[in-house]
């Protein structure tokens, strides 16, 4: 639950970020863009139902801050989800450099379902390539704030729990 | 035995997984079947809240902005003076070229009995947000349905035109910009009259498309609107020609590159023309 909370607080603030505080700083096709890490954070971590709930929100979260048709973030969120999940419960235990390419990976396939569903497949090559490498070189910030939001809150909640406790 | 519940329990999730998939289908087969998109009264609110939101966190990043430029503008305040100065000579004597044609266009105005271009109803709005997709050249603005503000208006800023409102809510509006991969601008060239589609490049430029082979384009020729696609009116500013080039041997149409005289990326203030045909006075 508390994984769930992290993942959709820190959602909301980067897709607000994106849209407010990035008005111009987009270079070209490119932009920061720490959605596709949160996603992979939270397959790494979360179990299926309540990960395809939360992704869902954050999809549908998404879609209020743009244009493009409506489901086609919450569908390119929730193939990212699934693969990174599939991979994790079915092949291997991730290494953290491994989980950064997977970012990487699932940037690429975010990118192209986005990319054809709003009609502008053709950007894929370069814009969406040179993309995905952005997201490879800040999933371990991404990952580093996750943890340590997540990691305060726990904290929170055991001291909120020991003084009822009291 | 044992195994058996084990076994229903994986049937019945087999099952939820395939009814879950038939569902997603079925939902994106209706989304893609519904050309205009609707917003229902719960997105509706959901995206006046984040209007509100973004609207609150833009104007810290506007007063950066602010010092950011103030700063520059120092820097080339002595070599901006110079320009500005001849510049300025230039416009009285274009200014007096124009007080003509205004004078002559009055005149035909009351001829026509047409109502002055003052008489558009327009709404002036702040840019506060952008889209998340960076291909997409879209901003939003703090003006929605409560300020009489509908789809396919045009929205002009500063220099000339910048888009149109492509979705409303109650309090806040998505502006595609005219260098949208989307957009298309019914357009003419000014000197003569050259007609063709301007299109965004999805960075921050235009291409004027369909213009044939051999029609004289010149770089710095003015590109206006021409009216002809029903959304903008004949003759707002577009552009300059900054890019001529045969194309491809192929190629049935000139390659012709145009800068916007919009500034798309300084823009803070924009204006919505709410209603721009002309009226025409009843006998």
């Amino acid at each position: 639950m508390k994984t769930i909370f992290v993942f959709l607080f820190l959602s909301y603030v980067s897709l607000l970020f994106e849209s407010t505080w990035c008005i111009f700083c987009n270079l070209y096709f490119l932009h920061i863009d720490p959605l596709p890490a949160l996603i992979c954070w939270l397959s790494l971590k979360e179990d299926f139902w309540p990960g395809t709930l939360a992704v869902t929100i954050c999809g549908l979260m998404a879609c209020l801050f743009s244009c493009l048709k409506f489901f086609l973030f919450p569908l390119a969120y929730l193939i990212g989800f699934f693969t990174v999940y599939f991979i994790r419960v079915n092949m291997l235990e991730l290494s953290k450099l491994q989980a950064y390419l997977i970012t990487g990976f699932i940037s690429i396939e975010i990118l192209v379902v986005q990319l054809a569903g709003s009609g502008s497949p053709e950007l894929l090559w370069p814009w969406g390539l040179i993309q995905a490498v952005i997201n490879f070189v800040i999933a371990p910030v991404v990952f580093w704030a996750c943890n340590r939001c997540l990691a305060l809150l726990s904290d929170m909640v055991a001291r909120f729990r020991h003084e009822k406790g009291n | 035995m044992a195994n058996q519940p084990q076994k229903k329990s994986r049937g019945i999730k087999k099952v939820l997984i395939v009814a879950t998939l038939l569902l997603l289908a079925g939902i994106l087969t209706l989304a893609a079947l519904t050309k205009t998109r609707v917003i229902l009264p719960a997105e509706m609110v959901l995206k006046d809240t984040n209007g509100r939101i973004q609207s609150f966190l833009s104007v810290p990043f506007s007063r950066l902005r602010l010092i950011w430029e103030a700063y520059i503008d120092l820097q080339n305040v002595k070599e901006e003076n110079q320009v500005l100065k001849a510049q300025l000579a230039q416009l009285e004597n274009e200014i007096t070229s124009y007080r003509e044609a205004l004078i002559e266009n009055r005149r035909l105005r009351q001829l026509l009995d047409i109502k002055n271009s003052s008489d558009w109803k327009t709404v002036v709005a702040r840019v506060i947000g952008t889209d998340i997709a960076p291909w997409r050249a879209v901003v939003t603005i703090d003006v929605g349905k409560r300020d009489g503000v509908k789809a396919d208006m045009p929205v002009l800023c500063q220099g000339g035109l910048l888009g149109r409102i492509i979705e409303t809510s109650m309090s806040y509006s998505k502006v595609m910009l005219l260098t949208d991969y989307h957009s298309r601008i019914g357009a003419i060239v000014q000197r003569n009259r050259a007609r063709g589609i301007l299109k965004g490049d999805g960075t921050r430029g235009c291409i004027l498309d369909y213009v044939k082979k051999g029609i004289d384009i010149q770089v710095g020729d003015t590109v206006i609107t021409s009216g002809l696609d029903g959304i903008f009116p004949k003759g707002l500013l577009l552009g300059k020609v900054k890019l001529v080039g045969p194309g491809d041997r192929s190629d049935l149409f000139q390659f012709i590159g145009v800068e916007p005289a919009a500034s798309i990326e300084d823009t803070e203030e924009v204006l919505v023309l709410k209603s721009h045909l002309p009226k025409i006075k009843k006998q």
